[in-house]
């Protein structure tokens, strides 16, 4: 019982301990730092993939951990689209996804942005022209930041949602 | 008379302030313990700002108790708060309830939040109010009858009567084992009522596991921040319960600037570190399956019936 | 114990008549038989005690414009032997109709309902004609696989509900979930059918994220087309791409350096370590132990993070390529790696004392989920999931592939098959991962880790390969077309086996215990849907 605590009480945080990443290649654009700054210091996001082949999702699920910790930046994963402020969107929008897309876009409350994470959710990657993709995603929903990358790297994720809330730090 | 209201508004502060920070401060013990920074200390205060400037949305297919919900439970919570002594022995609304106020009080909420969640209609809503049901209904008889073990000892069941009479150290005749049975299932109907993990994880993002989360997946904007909220006024009611009721020392009882600034000061030390504790209880267990919930209950249940019973056999 | 050869001479005895040619496909007997006697054949192979054929892979192949008729080919992995056994069957000219073998051989259930969704080929006998992979919004007679199908085309938009199954009652009700879930998790359907908290019922409908992949295949040349493998389930990159690169070089005579061979089982291990770290933490997770899944979420990091530095991808891509590896690792960097597993698995197996002492996730763990050998069996489940429940198979053992003829790997086998013994299996595999990495170091040769690719195989020449990646078995049919151009890939990741595994292990659990009966198994959605 005790065991686990002596064992994250002897680990100590680890967090930050990654390379830092480059600048952002597609830097947030002034529209999407305007629409953030409601979510400077507390955003809830919802990720929804449309499609993804699950790197992009696996490098989100990497900035809950302990090293990149995306919560200390107020940030946390909504359970529900009603509680979300930002949309992360993976993926190219397959032909069985897009319905889904918009419902979710729909249900979530403004003011709410879209962030298209990853190669595929901007430009549909290698997937583009299949009979399959509907995509990319800004052809549904209206995108306002877009995060390069197959899959971008945590750091890079990280870089860019700091970029957006203009570098607020706790 | 104008003192009297001083003190309820000075109370009422001081329970929607700190309640965030308790919630803040779970987690950031919480995070720290899985080796990372965590979101500082004040973010709830951050969240529920931002939340109160969104637009909620409110499904088509509800009626006025989705609406009318969040505020009933947050008043209701917040009376219940007012009758408990916070940093002062004896609370201006003393008269108004005892105990058995406190409780249903505290249900009142719930049983609107569990209406609320069948309100929308969604499959997660539903199952989440039925199983709040069964903690709800398994947590009332433990909280009434651990803290009729104290009413037994200090002889009144108006919570400021037992505090000040505690504080006072007035009219302890017996050892203390009723107090600590009593104190050992008052926690944990705490854990259970506030949906703290062996029985809930407020923290999960699985909609089939969720028992309060569940009813409140359908709020947005200002009804979500007033339940959170609310939630987080319970837990500080909670906790305020167990460490004026049990170890008391420290608060208010009398009405000088003085006790009052050493009341508030002790009341902070002391909840910070209840919450301190559950942040590492959280850290330490599994969630329990659900129907061993019932379980963990009713050894609550069955450990303040003991207390009562301690109090009557030891006593002679 | 009947070898391949023996099951040969045990057919042609017992159906001589049927059988209208045999063959060989680089070491596998192929029998080729009438459309009708095939279900009778797939039959005895499955339920001969000396045979007991498991299915491992069903596909159609349309091999117009060069010929007109549809192939179907059954691949049957013989218990005992472990050897390959195919089937294959044709289907002339305008001929559709087949006939099922799912009323005998459960396996075949979401084959031939997909080769009907993509062939438009009816499995006659099928017991559920649902469609799986279109989803009701696609026109009638949409089947992408077809030759005369442009992979660009731009679907029209039908009207359609599916049909699920339905459990009417009193007090029964009917939980949908998905396909767009509250985690980060990928996308798909689960429909439950629930009285109270019990679950009386669990329908998997996916398929949400097909992208178009095996068609996409046949618009690519057999030496490009790696890229596209490596994404077919992002964390399984090693696993996808090698299987890929395996089937191209039997097709083209290309023998890969011994070096390469140790760097791919080196680079299939690392993938196998860092997925298993980040499951165990999340069966944890799931549980709301949450320290467990931080600590394994670091040693995943530490992993991931040492994928970067020696390849500049974390998730190891354009590491395979078709002839080696194009990543030669150093001595000094396989050093490192060493240096860095033990670090990792001294940390990890301080955890794994501190999960089996803890009786609060121990109780979650044990009796949920549970998929007994006979359902296991009756499914063909392979991977984790089936070595957790009694299936004794694994790729690295059975029919070596890389360096694992040199490397013999222990397999983990359990019986009991709830979440504990899956978690279980997946804890040793992280163990001998690291073990074998270590071995690896000491027995890689020096030489090149890369062939030159070359030879043009001849069109309608095709090759199988089979890999385990760290879910399970990868099976690849790759058969080459006019020019090195793709014919036909029929890519099967081992989570399109598993998933209908999945309805069976929730019967007689809570709903509630649901998402963590889920992340035992963890199986890919991509991987499923194509």
């Amino acid at each position: 019982m005790f065991r686990i605590l002596k064992k994250s009480l002897k680990t100590g945080v680890v967090t930050g301990q990654h390379p830092k990443a480059d600048a952002p290649r597609e830097p947030a654009s002034p529209e999407a730092v305007q629409k953030t700054k409601p979510f400077t210091r507390s955003l809830a996001i919802r990720e929804v993939d449309t499609g993804s082949c699950n790197a992009c999702e696996m490098e989100m699920n990497a900035l809950a951990n302990p090293v990149y910790d995306v919560e200390r930046f107020g940030v946390h994963i909504a359970a529900s689209p009603r509680h979300a402020d930002a949309l992360v969107v993976t993926g190219p929008v397959t032909v069985n996804m897009t319905r889904a897309l918009k419902d979710v876009y729909e249900q979530t409350p403004d003011p709410k942005i879209v962030i298209a994470l990853g190669d595929c959710a901007i430009n549909c990657g290698m997937f583009k022209g299949s009979y399959a993709v509907t995509g990319p995603v800004e052809r549904h929903v209206p995108v306002d930041v877009r995060i390069p990358g197959c899959p971008p790297r945590p750091a890079e994720i990280l870089k860019a949602l700091a970029e957006l809330r203009e570098g607020k730090k706790p | 008379m104008s003192q009297a209201v001083l003190l309820v508004v000075a109370q009422t502060m001081v329970l929607l302030a700190l309640s965030p920070f308790i919630v803040g401060l779970i987690r950031k013990v919480k995070a720290r313990l899985q080796c990372r920074r965590g979101a500082s200390v004040f973010q709830p205060y951050a969240d529920l700002a931002k939340l109160f400037k969104k637009q909620p949305v409110v499904s088509t297919t509800t009626s006025w108790i989705f609406t009318a919900t969040p505020y009933i439970l947050f008043a209701s919570t917040l009376a219940a708060g007012l009758l408990v002594p916070v940093f002062v022995s004896q609370t201006p609304l003393n008269f108004a309830g005892n105990i058995i106020a406190l409780v249903y009080l505290l249900a009142l909420g719930t049983f609107f939040l569990m209406l609320a969640g069948l309100d929308a209609g969604s499959a997660f809503g539903g199952m989440g109010s039925s199983r709040e049901a069964i903690v709800a209904s398994l947590t009332e008889p433990a909280a009434i009858l651990s803290i009729f073990a104290i009413a037994l000892t200090t002889g009144s069941t108006n919570l400021s009567t037992i505090v000040h009479k505690t504080a006072l150290l007035q009219g302890i005749d017996t050892a203390p084992s009723p107090h600590l049975m009593a104190l050992a299932a008052l926690f944990i109907v705490t854990i259970a009522e506030t949906g703290r993990v062996p029985v809930d994880n407020p923290a999960t993002h699985l909609e089939l596991t969720m028992i309060h989360e569940a009813m409140i997946l359908e709020y947005s904007g200002r009804y979500l921040a007033l339940v959170e909220w609310a939630s987080g006024i319970r837990l500080l009611v909670f906790l305020t319960l167990i460490v004026n009721v049990f170890a008391p020392w420290g608060i208010a009882t009398t009405l000088t600037p003085v006790a009052f600034g050493v009341g508030l000061g002790v009341y902070i030390l002391k909840v910070a570190g209840m919450a301190v504790l559950i942040g590492v209880i959280e850290s330490m267990f599994a969630k329990l399956r659900l129907f061993r919930v019932t379980d963990l209950l009713g050894v609550a249940f069955i450990l303040a019936l003991l207390g009562v019973l301690f109090f009557y056999i030891l006593r002679g | 114990m009947a070898d391949a050869q023996t099951a040969i001479s045990q057919l042609n005895e017992a159906f001589g008549n049927a059988i209208v040619g045999v063959s060989d496909l680089h070491g596998t007997p192929v029998l080729r038989l009438g459309v009708k006697d095939l279900p009778v054949v797939a039959h005895y192979i499955h339920t001969h005690p000396g045979l007991r054929g498991a299915l491992s892979l069903l596909w159609a192949v349309d091999h117009r414009p060069r010929e007109a008729r549809y192939e179907l080919c059954y691949l049957f992995t013989l218990s005992e032997c472990r050897d390959w056994l195919l089937l294959c069957t044709d289907l002339q000219g305008d001929d559709r109709l087949f006939h099922s073998i799912t009323p005998h051989i459960h396996a075949a259930k979401w084959y031939e309902r997909e080769i009907r969704d993509m062939f438009g080929l009816i499995p006659q006998g099928h017991p559920d004609l649902r469609r799986l992979v279109r989803h009701e919004h696609w026109p009638k007679g949409t089947h992408p696989l077809k030759k005369d199908f442009r992979w660009d085309t731009v679907l029209e938009q039908a009207q359609g509900e599916y049909a699920f199954r339905r459990i009417e009652g009193e007090g029964v009700f009917e939980v949908p979930v998905g396909p767009i879930h509250a985690g980060i998790i990928e996308s798909g359907h689960f429909r439950f059918s629930v009285a109270g908290e019990p679950i009386m019922q669990l329908e998997v409908h996916h398929f949400w994220k097909h992208r178009g992949v095996e068609k996409l295949f046949e618009q690519l040349r057999l030496t490009d087309a790696v890229p596209l493998a490596e994404r077919v389930s992002g964390d399984t990159t090693i696993g996808h791409s090698l299987a890929y690169c395996q089937a191209v070089e039997t097709l083209l005579g290309i023998h890969v350096p011994p070096r390469a061979h140790y760097l791919r089982s080196l680079f299939l291990e690392l993938e196998r370590l860092h997925n298993h770290l980040g499951d165990v933490g999340a069966i944890c997770n799931d549980t709301a132990y949450v320290l467990a899944h931080a600590h394994c979420g670091r040693m995943k990091e530490r992993i991931l993070q040492l994928n970067d530095q020696l390849a500049g991808s974390r998730f190891l891509r354009g590491v395979i390529c078709v002839g080696g590896v194009s990543l030669n690792l150093t001595d000094h960097q396989v050093a490192q790696v060493t240096a860095e597993l033990n670090a990792i698995e001294t940390d990890f197996s301080e955890l794994e004392r501190i999960l089996f002492a803890n009786a609060s996730l121990t109780d979650r763990l044990e009796t949920t989920g549970v998929l007994n050998e006979r359902a296991a069996w009756d499914h063909a489940a392979i991977g984790v999931v089936g070595r957790a429940s009694g299936m004794d198979r694994d790729i690295r053992r059975d029919r070596p592939f890389a360096a694992y003829e040199e490397l013999q790997p222990k397999i983990a086998l359990y019986r009991y098959g709830d979440v504990r013994a899956r978690m279980r299996v997946r804890m040793d595999e992280i163990h001998e991962s690291a073990r074998l990495i270590r071995d690896i170091r000491a027995r890689m040769p020096q030489g090149p880790a890369l062939a030159e690719p070359s030879g043009a195989p001849k069109p309608g020449e095709w090759a199988l390969s089979a890999v385990e990646g760290w879910r399970g078995e990868i099976l690849y049919m790759v058969m080459a077309g006019e020019q090195g151009q793709i014919h036909r890939c029929k890519v099967r990741d081992p989570s399109f086996v598993n998933w209908p595994a999945i309805q069976w292990a929730v019967l007689g659990n809570i709903i509630p215990d649901f998402p963590l009966i889920n992340k035992s198994f963890n199986l890919s959605y991509a991987g499923n849907d194509l």
